[in-house]
């Protein structure tokens, strides 16, 4: 989890953004929108490329979503994603959880930076869904966020408890 | 879509090779060659109807030009692919393939996400050969990028 953090943390530094399609610019990675079916994103890397092709239907604050997900994969599991027969069984929609829930972890920290966060649950007005919702994020991705916070010593009471597969819904 | 065409496409969705096939069917292997580049036409009496009774299709489909068998996309992406990269396309491309295959092997999606998806990959395929020509190949870890051309 720390890695993760601390890899999200130096990207926003470095690129001075939290925009995830920017960051995918800076990092030279192909971004494609074309059609996918039921399939939200998909994260491939073959002969030195790599690209991350994001289902056309969705909204921009799915896709942004998406984007930053797959930005995660290419940081941490881009040897899981090579195009070749022998990493086979270890492709981004079916991975074991791991890697979905630290693509999701990632993702949560490049889109929801910490102080905004605080401030909108701390709004007596607002409570945990209203939060995600104004922040484009859906509330599993907040759960997530929350799960970050509570590692850095915050006191929250979180209402879901999100696993790795979220997105697949 | 002429005779030899279809031969070669029949042929290979049999999954037999040339030198098999050319025993069966009691010609040599260099004739049959001949037969699917289009480079001459099957003379001898009853062999075209030998090659359409292998194939269970009829002979004047087999002759008609104007007959085609609808390529699947594997198949038109194998073309494509070979005609692309003469020396190395066939083999990278069915590497390809059996990627892709076992990507669809997770059982999780349907044949319109299939289509979907291999028409990425296909592009995808493509376009990172033509980025890894433009920036040339990695010699060694460490070594800088040096353009090949």
């Amino acid at each position: 989890m720390e890695f993760i953090l601390r890899e999200a943390e130096r990207l926003i530094q470095k690129h001075k953004t939290r925009n995830p399609f920017e960051i995918a610019d800076c990092l030279n990675i192909n971004v494609l929108y074309r059609p996918l079916g039921k399939l939200k994103g998909i994260y491939i890397y073959t002969r030195r490329s790599r690209y991350i092709c994001i289902n056309n239907d969705l909204d921009s604050p799915a896709r942004r979503l998406v984007c930053a997900h797959e930005i995660g994969h290419d940081r941490f599991h881009r040897h899981l994603a090579k195009m070749n027969p022998q990493a086979q069984e270890l492709i981004s929609y079916d991975m074991s959880s791991k890697p979905e829930r630290e693509a999701n972890v990632f993702a949560a920290e490049i889109l929801l930076p910490d102080d905004e966060v605080i401030r909108l649950i701390n709004d007596a007005e607002m409570n945990f869904f209203r939060a995600a919702r104004e922040l484009y994020v859906p509330p599993e991705l907040m759960d997530f966020k929350f799960q970050i916070l509570k590692s850095r010593g915050y006191r929250l009471e979180a209402p879901l408890n999100a696993t790795g597969d979220f997105l697949k819904k | 879509m002429q005779l030899g065409e279809k031969i070669r496409l029949l042929r290979k969705r049999a999954g037999i090779s040339q030198k098999d096939f050319a025993e069966q069917l009691g010609i040599t292997r260099r004739a049959l060659v001949y037969y699917e580049n289009g480079q001459r036409f099957p003379r001898e009496a009853g062999l075209i109807d030998k090659i359409a009774g292998f194939f269970n299709v009829s002979s004047d489909f087999l002759t008609d030009d104007s007959e085609s068998i609808a390529m699947t996309k594997e198949e038109i992406f194998l073309e494509e692919a070979k005609a692309e990269d003469k020396l190395r396309g066939k083999s990278e491309a069915k590497k390809f393939i059996e990627t892709t295959k076992c990507l669809f092997a997770g059982g999780e999606l349907s044949e319109e996400d299939k289509d979907a998806l291999f028409e990425v990959l296909t592009e995808i395929y493509f376009d990172s050969k033509k980025k890894a020509k433009k920036y040339g190949v990695r010699k060694n870890k460490g070594s800088k990028n040096t353009p090949t051309d």
